[in-house]
């Protein structure tokens, strides 16, 4: 647990970082902590919502915008629970699917979002270029890490 | 986690988050008093970022200066080899004259040229190139008059010699003149430099100069080559009936040159 905290928290400064220095819109940065969220979802199920929470607050600290981290990641992970909860078997397929329609559906949100609020240039291709991204990412961890964690 | 408690803490973080989000909670100042003081606690870590980025860039930049100064050096070892192979070609060369004139008894000896290379450090800020300044002064032993040239023409003459510096005017200057010779003629002229074309003096009627005529400077010692001054690009009747009125076009543009050598006189 207490290496999770801290997974966690460096996630947020990497983010943090990212968000500040090399993407704006911050939409189009990677998604560190869902990432991490989505990877503790998988083992532990519904009381990762609690640190999507705890995760979502800090990032809105650090980037001066209450409100948007906490809907967003809590949205994404509950989402992403419900559905895989409703799958009888997990595979590579049920995960794999399931995580990166997530991680879309939270760059959309917070797009939408942002979108109220603010105006900026949107440009679809960085979009789906940084979901592609996500997309690598996602599935190295899968066949890297959790499937051999499961497996064991 | 029970099922209702789940969904509760989850529908309540997004409508919590939503409205606070839309009612611009961020801007509250207690809110902002504990978004600084956490960003307090983060900030090093930008800092650090920051500064590990800028280090990042000036290594990437020297790498890539390292790269290409690497690549001119091999250019420059290349073409030093060559010049080292025409050294010893002319030094059999100047051999084989020597034993020559000895044969036919010739008195002229052939005598190497004083030479330094030099870097030239200013251009003319008007942009009309009437003079360049150059490296090297008293320290290297320069002298007024002492000729300016490129591999193959001249750049200009000494006009004045300071501490580690020398001004030289070049052929698009008024001040500048030089005995010449015009390329398969004997007849010696004076060339006077003028912006953007010089002016070939007393030049007669009756000599045989036409348009695209190359103008070699000559040395009245005959110690120093015959090194390209320029090229005549106009002939025309003069004011006075007895000479003609003969343009030449310098074969140097003083701005590309970078290395020259000065020749001692």
């Amino acid at each position: 647990m207490l290496v999770f905290f801290f997974l966690l928290v460096c996630a947020v400064l990497i983010e943090v970082i990212f968000l500040q220095s090399f993407f704006k819109p911050g939409f189009i940065a990677p998604d560190i902590v869902l990432f991490l969220l989505l990877t503790k979802a998988y083992f532990h199920g519904r009381q990762t919502l609690l640190w999507a929470v705890f995760s979502g607050v800090l990032l809105d600290l650090l980037t001066d915008t209450v409100g948007l981290g906490i809907t967003t990641q809590v949205f994404s992970l509950y989402f992403f629970l419900l559905v895989m909860e409703r799958f009888l078997f997990r595979t590579a397929l049920t995960f794999l699917a399931t995580a990166g329609l997530t991680l879309l559906l939270k760059k959309i949100l917070v797009l939408f979002l942002m979108k109220m609020k603010f105006s900026f240039e949107f440009s679809v291709g960085f979009l789906i270029t940084s979901w592609i991204i996500e997309l690598i990412l996602l599935i190295s961890m899968y066949f890297i890490y959790l499937r051999r964690y499961e497996q064991a | 986690m029970t099922n209702r408690k789940f969904h509760t803490i989850a529908l309540l973080s997004i409508g919590l988050g939503f409205i606070l989000f839309i009612l611009d909670f961020s801007d509250i100042s207690y809110v902002k008093k504990i978004s600084n003081a956490v960003n307090t606690l983060t900030s090093p870590i930008l800092k650090f970022k920051e500064q590990i980025t800028s280090e990042l860039k000036e290594e990437i930049g020297a790498y890539f200066h390292r790269v290409d100064v690497e690549k001119e050096n091999i250019k420059l070892r290349k073409r030093i080899n060559s010049l080292l192979l025409t050294e010893k070609e002319l030094e059999a060369c100047l051999s084989e004259l020597n034993k020559l004139s000895k044969k036919i008894k010739l008195k002229d000896k052939f005598r190497k040229l004083k030479y330094s290379i030099s870097r030239v450090v200013y251009y003319d800020p008007s942009g009309f190139d009437l003079f360049i300044i150059i490296n090297g002064g008293k320290d290297k032993g320069f002298r007024e008059g002492d000729l300016v040239v490129t591999e193959v023409a001249v750049v200009g003459i000494i006009e004045a010699v300071f501490g580690t510096t020398s001004r030289v005017i070049t052929p698009l200057n008024e001040n500048f003149s030089s005995s010449v010779v015009i390329s398969g003629k004997r007849k010696k002229y004076i060339y006077k430099g003028g912006y953007p074309t010089g002016d070939l003096l007393h030049v007669n009627v009756e000599d045989k100069v036409k348009k695209g005529d190359k103008v070699f400077f000559s040395d009245p010692k005959r110690r120093i080559p015959s090194f390209l001054i320029g090229q005549i690009v106009q002939v025309e009747r003069g004011e006075n009936p007895f000479f003609r009125k003969v343009k030449v076009k310098p074969a140097v543009d003083p701005r590309t040159q970078e290395y020259i050598f000065v020749i001692g006189r």
